[in-house]
């Protein structure tokens, strides 16, 4: 098992350096020149003098493995140079906003997975029933509406029926955390609906392969009761696949909280993105997209090493 | 005229085993006519600007309601089908193929070859699809062609790529080491042959659940894009860019601007998939018999 | 179904299965009776019913075999028994199980729970798939006994101990916190048996045990369930298809076919007076161990009928060289004579004598001319590159030096257990797999060195011919085009020419032409199997490469496939590498046969002599392991079953790599390399005792 859990560490390095490598290039396949495209959509006349100098102060006039190599020595000194747009430490404007996010995307996960598995094992266990057929459109409604639209809705119906409005400042769950949940229990409710879904789908497609395994056969030849078929012999086995699923699905989880974080007014790092890009602020642009890039392997990381212990096959 | 009935009767069988898969056919028939059709069932010109009529609900005259420019919802939400469309189908199909053609290449050749792309396609998963479809958009600006943004296309399509890789890859694998195909090598045929006429129809099954996903995933994306601002633009009607902007601000005094594009992307998303699950259904022999 | 709508075929049925009800059960010492069950599917194809009015009986400490080829309904009507139908799709619409004079259908599903593995208990076919993953092996042995006894945990593991010491799994305390990937496919149905032993069940149920393993393994499981089920006096059912495993281990035997009984009664008499024809025919088309083989093998025409029709009449009625009209249209019922039942119409006649003179002796003549196929020093290394920064390089090496050739027109048989790499070589003779050493010369040219355009040529001249006759065909294609193909690709025939070369070729293998505009999935295995045959014909080959052609039909399918390839041989000169775990088989239809263990060659000789004369203590074994379909022989035979199991073929052994599991091994064994030395004339062994074998082998006589 730790063999097995150094190898996956081990593994990441290469990955990371991959992902370092995709996000510069992607940066400067830029017709033309970020600098050049940045201050000309600022609009206002620009000097070929200023954009040389905009170049030299961002180190852009150097050869590209050098900048390559300066930017790598800045991540793993967490120094990512200062933002396009307001000048400031990139690290300040992230570290400002990524603690709204996570807050988000755990609680988003969360609220996923407990709704997820008795709602997919249910489905599973009454096949082709009525209560099946809900919870399959339920399932399926929840992969067509989007998050951000989601949002909205709820936004809508609390103004509505309830006459009230989520605060819109963010105050930190330890300083007050009524008033920080009801901020954030919509979005993440918004943003989770449709991973609660996947998972769920995944759940009872499981479910049904597992139930017609030779071993359930086995288990119910000696005699052992219907309940502890299902959730002694069946769920180990049909959790493992949902397990991988959960998160692959991280990225889906990202992605809406970028676009939702507009609804909600929330200053988390998905806003800070979009304004990024609308800015062409690349310096942020590139920070922003290696971060997410890690969270989300970091994640599957630990995912795969949930795997390895629940499965004995690769826990040797 | 005998393949006519035999695919009219595959039709109808279709329609009884997979009742929901039809549903989702059906709604994808009828969106797609309005789409083709805007002109003739609409009664308005979708970037028509009609102070007088700003903000009314719903009525005989305006089905939907009209946004805060007096322009009719439910126009906008027809040509809005043309765009959606349009764009998902581009994409998912530039993707779909590009990714498939990839991934046949991939395991079919197998050694480094694949080892090295395969390693390729696990970063670029690592980028949410969001995500890398924002920074295409900001690297790539904008290029207009007959009225459609490619570049917009582009960016929704490049992280369809890698999954469609993935997939198509896994398929291709398991082919590969079925037995016809061993007889085939034994036959002494080219490479090239073995792929079109033995890999390729037995991949496509798979292939066809993927394209008709990923058009769902296609919209899906189109929609966040221009609702952020950073796909389709004013005053061309998109459902995304329907529910951005000023809309937000009028949710009191009119819901339906909110609330009828929504369900439009939220119809033909969930068309999309219902139909993509009863394909996959229905073109896997395991649950055919 | 109610009683009021009984069509008069049903009517038949229940008759038919009245009469051993009064007179199969006369003394009261029966542990489990069937009484015309009748249990029906229904599925999105239409509905059929599996079992049509079945009725078998089993008495205490008895063991019971029943019989009959894939889809006879054996299987489902014992999944019956334990009421473990699939549901919804199967539902028993008729009949009585009665279990101890306790109606078992009429029992509550609580109740059902527990007799489940306290008074019977099942083993199923695969033991890879039927434990659970997940648990331990300890968990899974003491769970009946902690639900059924309620033992505690502390007792339960002491009972599980003993368990596996009883079924023969050594260190019982450490395997008991192991989980099933960690044991092997023989330990795994060891461990099955022990959870099927654990509450001292009055009665087991085994479905193909055996199946799925090899079949050393197979005779170490078959004698420890008789050995123990007799200590026990446990009842047994054995489900099978192997004609041997009955002649050895059942009392009794129930034959089915199509859903219904055909035949039951003592082993002895069914084995050596069977009255209904198709018991008969099964008994004549097995390939036989103990029998000088003939030119050909006597089969059963036709393929069974498929039960979502509707047939009046005896099912058997379409394949039967004696049927009447009566067949036909009328159901015979089952009736007893001279102490076992028959349903046939002909049984009160008694069957005619043999309407076909037995196919015996018959060498089949080979004019032993020029080699066509030499493989010299073949080795096969697989992986070695080390997958990931943490793991160690492994290198299997699935075949070492294996040699032999084989000349036109003959036949050559290759013999093994699973993983001994009989299967690489074909592949690599194919070139479907690369060689990693030695040489592959055919018609005289190296495989190995010649231009990837000589070897397209090549290719066309080496034909094969796959176990799965389903896999084997690309589904999308209609078995016209599968034929056509190679003639317009390779051959480039005209259309017109191709064309009538695809109705020779479909004429060739006995199917009607009508088949040429279907799909794979709309044939039955037997006909697949054709297909494939043709297509390799289509080339024109000079070699087909068989890999298990056979192992994947029926036993009457199965003869028809063997006569079909026999047949094509002595016309058209074609040679074959035979390759096959069947030892039976493979005497039938080969010239030479080579063994192979754990990637080596470890005896070759010309057939007849390598049946007769085996010198290598494995052969032996081999031959020692498959029981044959005779219960004289077998109740005499001992039991001379090899003990352990294929080493890892991972692990780098010094000296012979069969010396841990030989009955002759002495210290030497495991040093020494044992070369493969010409004992006779073209009878070649590798082992440094065969004088002894010999010796050994003249004192047993």
């Amino acid at each position: 098992m730790i063999r097995y859990a150094l190898g996956r560490i081990a593994l990441m390095i290469p990955t990371l350096l991959g992902i370092a490598l995709i996000t510069f290039v992607m940066i400067r396949i830029v017709p033309g020149d970020v600098v050049e495209l940045k201050m000309r959509s600022d609009g206002g006349r620009v000097t070929q003098q200023q954009i040389n100098d905009e170049r030299t102060r961002l180190g852009l006039d150097k050869p590209l493995p050098e900048q390559f190599y300066l930017w790598m020595k800045g991540l793993v000194t967490f120094d990512f140079g200062n933002s396009m747009w307001t000048g400031r430490p990139v690290a300040q404007e992230i570290g400002g906003r990524i603690g709204l996010s996570i807050q988000v995307a755990i609680m988003a996960a969360l609220v996923a997975v407990l709704i997820a598995v008795p709602l997919g094992t249910i489905a599973a266990l009454f096949r082709d029933s009525p209560i099946d057929y809900l919870i399959r459109i339920i399932t399926i409604a929840g992969l067509a509406v989007p998050s951000f639209w989601l949002g909205m809705i709820i936004i809508l119906v609390l103004l509505t029926f309830f006459k009230w409005s989520p605060p819109v400042t963010y105050v930190s769950i330890l300083e007050d955390p009524v008033k920080n949940m009801s901020q954030l229990i919509w979005p993440s409710l918004a943003v989770g609906y449709r991973y609660a879904a996947v998972v769920a789908r995944m759940i009872r497609s499981s479910i049904i392969e597992v139930m017609q395994e030779d071993y359930i056969r086995t288990a119910r030849a000696k005699g052992v009761g219907e309940f502890m078929v299902v959730f002694k012999h069946a769920m180990r086995n049909a959790l493992l696949p949902a397990i991988t699923i959960i998160g692959l699905e991280f990225a889906f989880l990202i992605g809406g909280l970028v676009v939702t974080e507009q609804v909600f007014n929330l200053n988390g790092i998905g806003r800070l993105f979009v304004d990024a890009v609308i800015r062409n602020d690349f310096i942020l642009i590139q920070t922003i997209v290696f971060l997410l890039a890690i969270i989300f392997v970091s994640v599957n990381l630990v995912v795969d090493l949930v795997y390895g212990f629940l499965d004995p096959r690769t826990r040797m | 005229m005998a393949m006519l009935t035999r695919s009219f009767n595959n039709a109808l069988l279709f329609c009884r085993l997979q009742p929901l898969g039809a549903l989702g056919l059906l709604i994808i028939v009828v969106m797609a006519g309005c789409a083709v059709l805007a002109e003739q069932v609409t009664l308005y010109n979708p970037e028509a600007v009609d102070f007088g009529a700003m903000l009314s609900g719903p009525s005989s005259e305006h089905p939907f309601g009209t946004d805060s420019f007096g322009r009719d919802i439910f126009t906008r939400i027809v040509y809005g089908a043309r765009t959606a469309l349009t764009i998902g189908f581009l994409s998912s199909m530039i993707g779909c193929h590009i990714g498939a053609a990839i991934g046949i290449a991939s395991a079919y050749h197998g050694g480094w070859v694949d080892l090295l792309l395969q390693r390729f396609i696990d970063i670029i998963l690592s980028f949410p699809i969001v995500v890398l479809a924002l920074v295409v958009v900001a690297v790539m600006g904008k290029t207009m062609v007959l009225g459609i943004d490619l570049n917009l296309v582009f960016a929704i399509a490049i992280p369809i790529i890698p999954r469609s890789c993935r997939v198509i890859r896994a398929a291709t694998l398991s082919i590969r080491t079925q037995p016809y195909v061993d007889a085939a090598r034994a036959g002494g045929y080219s490479t090239v042959y073995i792929l079109l006429r033995y890999i390729a129809p037995n991949v496509i099954a798979p292939f066809l659940v993927l394209l008709t996903a990923y058009i769902a995933q296609a919209i899906l994306l189109e929609a966040s894009l221009s609702f952020l601002g950073l796909g389709v633009t004013e005053p061309k009607p998109a459902w995304g860019l329907m529910l951005a902007g000023d809309s937000a601000n009028f949710y009191n005094e009119a819901p339906w601007m909110i609330l009828f594009p929504g369900l439009a992307i939220s119809l033909s998303v969930f068309a999309f998939n219902l139909f993509g699950d009863s394909l996959r259904d229905w073109l896997d022999p395991k649950y055919r018999n | 179904m109610g009683q009021s709508t009984v069509s008069p075929q049903e009517a038949q049925g229940q008759i038919g299965s009245a009469a051993p009800v009064a007179g199969a059960v006369p003394d009261g010492d029966c542990l489990l009776s069937v009484e015309n069950l009748q249990v029906e599917f229904n599925t999105k194809r239409g509905h059929f019913r599996a079992v049509d009015g079945v009725s078998w009986s089993v008495n205490r400490g008895e063991t019971l075999a029943l019989v009959g080829e894939s889809g006879c309904g054996k299987s489902v009507s014992a999944l019956s028994v334990m009421r473990l139908l699939p549901r919804p799709a199967a539902s028993i619409v008729g009949g009585r199980i009665l279990f101890d004079g306790c109606d078992l259908l009429a029992e509550s599903e609580s109740g059902m729970r527990h007799r489940r593995g306290r008074d019977m208990s099942m083993i199923f076919q695969d033991p890879m798939t039927s434990l659970n993953p997940v648990l331990t092996i300890g968990d899974q042995i003491t769970e009946p006994l902690r639900n059924h006894l309620g033992l505690s945990d502390q007792q339960a593991r002491q009972r599980a101990v003993e368990l596996l010491e009883m079924v023969g799994i050594n260190e019982m305390e450490r395997r008991l916190d192991q989980y099933p990937h960690q044991f092997s496919g023989g330990m795994r149905q060891r461990v099955m048996i022990a959870i099927g032993l654990a509450c001292n069940p009055r009665l087991i149920i085994a479905d193909e045990p055996t199946t799925a393993l090899d079949v050393t393994i197979q005779a170490q499981i078959l004698e420890m369930m008789r050995d123990l089920t007799r200590r026990l006096g446990i009842t047994l059912v054995i489900i099978t298809h192997n004609l041997g495993i009955v002649a050895r281990y059942a009392d009794r035997v129930a034959v089915m076919y199509a859903g219904r009984i055909v035949e039951q009664g003592p082993a002895d008499r069914i084995f050596r007076a069977p009255r209904h024809p198709y018991t008969r025919g099964l008994l004549r088309s097995v390939p036989r161990l103990d029998r000088v083989r003939g030119a050909l093998l006597e089969t059963i025409e036709g393929y069974p009928p498929n039960l979502y029709e509707k047939h009046r009449g005896c099912h058997f009625a379409a394949r039967c060289e004696l049927v009447t009209d009566l067949c036909r249209n009328t159901a015979p019922s089952l009736l007893a004579y001279e102490g076992h039942e028959v349903a046939c119409h002909l049984s009160d006649r008694g069957l005619p004598a043999d309407s076909k003179p037995v196919l015996a002796g018959g060498e089949r003549e080979l004019a032993r001319s020029d080699v066509l196929l030499e493989v010299v020093n073949l080795n096969k290394h697989f992986g070695g590159a080390g997958k990931g920064l943490f793991s160690v390089a492994t290198a299997l090496h699935a075949v070492k030096d294996v040699s032999f050739t084989i000349k036109r027109g003959e036949t050559l048989g290759l013999v093994g257990e699973s993983g001994c790499g009989k299967t690489t070589v074909g592949r690599m003779i194919l070139k479907l797999e690369s060689a990693s050493s030695g040489d592959i010369r055919f018609d005289g040219e190296s495989l190995i060195t010649a231009s990837a355009a000589r070897i397209r040529d090549l290719r066309q001249r080496i034909q094969v011919i796959f176990q799965d006759p389903y896999a084997s065909l690309n589904p999308r294609m209609t078995m016209g085009e599968t034929l056509l193909e190679p003639l317009t690709q390779c051959l480039d025939l005209s259309p017109k020419a191709a064309q009538d070369r695809v109705h020779e070729l479909i004429d060739q293998v006995g199917l009607l032409r009508d088949v040429k505009d279907r799909y794979p999935h709309q044939m039955s295995g037997g006909q697949r199997q054709r297909i494939g045959i043709a297509r390799a014909l289509a080339f024109g080959p000079d070699l087909i490469v068989c890999d298990e052609p056979v192992s994947a039909l029926d036993v009457s399918i199965q003869g028809q496939i063997i006569n079909l390839l026999a047949g094509i041989q002595a016309k058209l000169g074609v040679s074959y590498l035979f390759i096959a775990h069947d030892l039976a088989v493979v005497r039938h239809i080969s010239h030479r046969v080579i063994v192979m263990y754990r990637g080596k060659v470890v005896e070759s000789a010309d057939c007849d002599r390598l049946y007769e004369e085996a010198r290598h203590p494995y052969t032996r074994a081999l031959l020692a392991s498959a029981p044959v379909p005779d219960p004289q022989i077998e109740r005499a035979r001992q039991g001379q079953i090899l003990q352990g199991e294929v080493g890892s073929v991972f692990s780098s052994q010094q000296g012979c790599l069969f010396a841990n599991r030989c009955p002759m091994a002495t210290t030497e064994c495991h040093h020494i390399n044992p070369p493969l030395e010409e004992i006779a004339a073209s009878h070649f062994a590798a082992c440094i005792h065969h004088p002894a074998v010999v010796n050994q082998r003249g004192s047993a006589s």
